[in-house]
C-alpha cells in the first residue's frame, strides 16, 4: 500500500495540507494529460487502463489518506486545547461570524 | 455496466418534483423546506460494506441561490437528510451568483466540498468508499472518465454499513423554498444483480445447461432451454429434498430469455474439458445456493461443475472472504477457473488453478490469489 510522504520539514497543519492538496493536484493534471492522450490515440486502451487502475488509483488513495489524516490532526488538536490556550482566548464566538454579501 | 432500474426503486414525491424512468431520475425545482421527497431502494441489512464504487451522470441545470439538495448517496434509515445519522452522500450547493459547489458529506464525521465553485450541467461521478474509513468522490467532464475535475474526500466511521441507495433528497428545512433542479441517470453500483447485468443466470439455469451440455456431449442436440426446473425436481426425485426450488426459478425465468446467453454458457459448458476455450458468463446465486448446490450434486446429479462451484463458494469463505454473491465465472480449458465475486460489496477476484471435483477440498487449492479492488470485471 502506498502512502504519501510529506517532507519533514513541513511541521504546521498548514505547510502539510497544503503539501498533500498541492500532490492531488499535480496527479490530477497528470491523469488529466494522460486522458489527453488517450483521447488523441497516443495511448492504447490497456495502456489507459493501466494507468488509471495502477498507477493514478493507488496515489490518489494515498493523497486522500494524506489529507484526511491531517484534516483529523486539525480537528483533534483543536479538541484538546484548554479553555486557556491563546488559540482559544483569541477567539470571541459573538464577533467572528458576519453576513455574507451574497 | 449494470444500470439501476430506477422503476423498481421507492418514489415519495408529496410535491410531484420527481420524474422517475428506468435509467434517470429528473427532479425539477424540489425546494430545500419539501419532507420525505427521494427515491431509494432497500438493498438489504449493510449492503453497503467497507469499499464500493457507484458511477452515475449527473447534470446539474439550474441554479438558484443557497439551494442544497442531496444527489445520490448511501444510508440507514429511510427520511429526508436532515433526518439521517448515518449516511454517505453527494450534494448540490450554491451560495450567490455563479457559485455552485459539489458536497461530498459523512454524516456525523464530516463533508468537503470542492474547490471549483463553477459546478453546473454535465458531470460523471464516482462515489467510492475506498476503505473502512475513507470515502471519495471525484468528478469527471467527460463519460470515458479522461478528464479529472475535483476530488473530495471525507472519512467514514470504522464499521459502517449501509442499507438504503438514494437518488434525490430534499432537506426537510423549516421554510426555506431555494429549489434544485438536476438528472441523475445511468447509476452502477457496480456489484451484481443489478437491473440489467447481462447473462444473468441462477444457479438452476446453469445446472440445466451443464445437464444439457452433457446431453450435447451425448449426442443429443436438442437444448431443454425451458428445462431450468428439471435439475431441482430430478434432485428431489432422487431423494434430495433440501434443495430450494422456487428460490431458484424466478431469476432463471428472466435469464433464460435471453437466448445469446444461453447459447454462450452452453458452449462454456460443453468447452471446459478443450484447452484453449476461453469464456465467461455471469450468474447471481448466493452463498447458500452455492452449498446447496453441493448438496444437489452429491444428491445423485454427480456434476463435476456444480461440484466446482460449490467448492469455489469454499474455497473464498475459507480464505476469510466473506461472499455475497457470484458476479462471474471464467471458465479456462485445462482445469483452470477465476471467479470474480462481490464480497462486501467490491470485487473480488480469485484464481483457482485445479477444480477436479475428486480431489477434496483440504486437498486443492494451494494457491488461492486475489486482486481487490478488481478494475473492469467482464
Amino acid at each position: 500500500m502506498l502512502i504519501l510522504q510529506i517532507p519533514s520539514e513541513l511541521t504546521t497543519f498548514d505547510e502539510r495540507l497544503s503539501y498533500a492538496e498541492c500532490v492531488r493536484e499535480k496527479l490530477r493534471r497528470e491523469h488529466n494529460a494522460m486522458g489527453a492522450k488517450f483521447r488523441d490515440g497516443k495511448l492504447s486502451q490497456a495502456e489507459w487502463d493501466q494507468y488509471r487502475n495502477e498507477v493514478f488509483a493507488p496515489r490518489n488513495y494515498a493523497t486522500t489518506d494524506a489529507i484526511l489524516s491531517v484534516r483529523n490532526e486539525v480537528k483533534s488538536d483543536a479538541r484538546e486545547l484548554p479553555d486557556d490556550s491563546p488559540a482559544m482566548t483569541r477567539i470571541s464566538i459573538s464577533d467572528v461570524f458576519c453576513e455574507s454579501e451574497a | 455496466m449494470a444500470y439501476e432500474d430506477f422503476t423498481s426503486y421507492t418514489e415519495s414525491d408529496p410535491n410531484s418534483c420527481i420524474t422517475v424512468t428506468s435509467s434517470k431520475v429528473s427532479v425539477a425545482s424540489a425546494q430545500k423546506k419539501y419532507d420525505q421527497t427521494y427515491v431509494y431502494d432497500d438493498k438489504g441489512l449493510d449492503h453497503f460494506g467497507a469499499t464500493f464504487t457507484h458511477e452515475y451522470k449527473d447534470t446539474w441545470s439550474n441554479f438558484q441561490q443557497n439551494e442544497l439538495i442531496c444527489v445520490h448517496g448511501v444510508a440507514n434509515t429511510v427520511d429526508d437528510f436532515t433526518g439521517w445519522s448515518e449516511a454517505l452522500f453527494h450534494q448540490h450547493r450554491t451560495y450567490g451568483p455563479g457559485q455552485r459547489l459539489y458536497v461530498l458529506t459523512s454524516k456525523g464525521v464530516g463533508s468537503d466540498e470542492s474547490s471549483s465553485q463553477a459546478f453546473g450541467g454535465e458531470h460523471y461521478i464516482t462515489l467510492e468508499r475506498t476503505s473502512e474509513t475513507t470515502a471519495e468522490l471525484r468528478a469527471y467532464s467527460d463519460a470515458e472518465k479522461t478528464s479529472l475535475e475535483e476530488t473530495l474526500s471525507v472519512n467514514v466511521t470504522d464499521g459502517r454499513r449501509f442499507r438504503y441507495v438514494f437518488v434525490c433528497n430534499t432537506e426537510d428545512h423549516s421554510w426555506a423554498t431555494y429549489s434544485s433542479t438536476f438528472d441523475l441517470e445511468n447509476l452502477d453500483l457496480n456489484e451484481a444483480g443489478g437491473g440489467t447485468v447481462e447473462a444473468a443466470l441462477s444457479l438452476s439455469v446453469v445446472s440445466s445447461l451443464l445437464s444439457s451440455a452433457q446431453a450435447v456431449a451425448e449426442g443429443n442436440n436438442s437444448l431443454p432451454v425451458t428445462a431450468s426446473v428439471a435439475p431441482a425436481a430430478d434432485a428431489i426425485a432422487e431423494g434430495n429434498s433440501s434443495f430450494p426450488v422456487t428460490a431458484s426459478i424466478a431469476p432463471a425465468a428472466d435469464a433464460i430469455a435471453d437466448a445469446a446467453a444461453v447459447v454462450d454458457v452452453v458452449n462454456a459448458i460443453t468447452s471446459t474439458t478443450n484447452a484453449e476455450a476461453e469464456v465467461s458468463f455471469s450468474i447471481a446465486p448466493s452463498v447458500s445456493t452455492l452449498v446447496d448446490a453441493d448438496s444437489l450434486a452429491e444428491g445423485g446429479f454427480g456434476l463435476g461443475h456444480l461440484v466446482g462451484l460449490a467448492t469455489i463458494a469454499q474455497a473464498v469463505m475459507e480464505c476469510g472472504l466473506t461472499m455475497d454473491s457470484v458476479h462471474s465465472l471464467h471458465v479456462y480449458g485445462e482445469g483452470r477457473i477465476s471467479v470474480v465475486i462481490v464480497s462486501e460489496g467490491r470485487m473480488v477476484t480469485v484464481h483457482l488453478q485445479d477444480r477436479h471435483p475428486e480431489v477434496s477440498f483440504e486437498d486443492r487449492h494451494p494457491e488461492v490469489s486475489f486482486e481487490d479492488r478488481h478494475p473492469e470485471v467482464e
